[in-house]
């Protein structure tokens, strides 16, 4: 049986990713400024993950409006959600495997 | 990644983040707690004033309830949409046992000087007590 560490998505193993990820994972949609504020990082920084992931099919962003000011909703795709849950249970699998 | 202290470590990181997002929300249990108050507030009045005085002022302030409430809905939605909001099912089963006092108070409104707060009260209290519950769980999250 392979160790767990091979189930680990490159992607979502980065830490800010995975942050983002659980958060998203943890809501339908979230707009920008809630994942900037709830993962605790910059504006770039957010952008620049988020263009990772999009790019990995792992998020969708949506484009809008809020009056006269754009905005940015952020959510998980199906694909994004099925590699955060796989990555949390390979961590959870690297926990338990460990000697006590 | 072989370091179960790291893996341990990324999962604790998730949770929080994820109890953040939670609490980010829109606070289903303050809007419960504002409708009981409203009954708590408004509903007693009606056993000093007249209905014809009291009705209107009662009906302005549920509307005007109804929309900060939408306000406040589309506003917190709009920036943290959860995944399954099923706290709507609550008002489903209150209003019909909100109504069944309501009518209670009309009914027996001649029979005792107090039927509109008795109805107040009873109504209001399990969506209070709801509510207070609801707050405790997203406090503790």
């Amino acid at each position: 049986m392979s160790h767990p560490r091979t189930r680990l998505d490159d992607v979502m193993h980065q830490p800010v990713r995975f942050s983002i990820a659980a958060a998203l994972a943890a809501a339908k949609e979230l707009e920008f400024s809630a994942v900037r504020d709830i993962v605790e990082i910059s504006d770039s920084l957010l952008s620049q993950h988020a263009a990772r992931l999009e790019e990995a099919g792992y998020v969708h962003l949506r484009k809008g409006h809020v009056g006269k000011r754009p905005r940015t909703w952020l959510s998980l795709t199906p694909e994004g959600r099925a590699a955060f849950e796989d990555h949390v249970d390979a961590l959870r699998a690297i926990v338990e495997a460990a000697p006590t | 990644m072989d370091d179960p202290v790291a893996a341990a470590a990324m999962l604790h990181q998730a949770q929080q983040v994820q109890d953040r997002t939670f609490k980010a929300g829109p606070k289903e249990w303050l809007v419960q707690m504002a409708w009981a108050g409203w009954v708590l507030l408004f509903i007693p009045p009606f056993d000093f004033v007249g209905g014809e005085i009291w009705g209107p002022v009662v009906l302005a302030s549920s509307a005007a309830g109804t929309i900060v409430c939408y306000r406040y809905y589309l506003k917190g939605y709009g920036r943290v949409h959860p995944l399954a909001p099923k706290q709507w099912r609550v008002w489903l089963v209150w209003s019909p046992w909100y109504a069944a006092w309501i009518v209670f108070a009309n009914v027996f409104k001649d029979r005792t000087p107090v039927a509109a707060t008795i109805a107040a009260v009873a109504s209001a209290a399990p969506l209070l007590g709801y509510a207070l519950r609801n707050r405790r769980r997203a406090a503790r999250q």
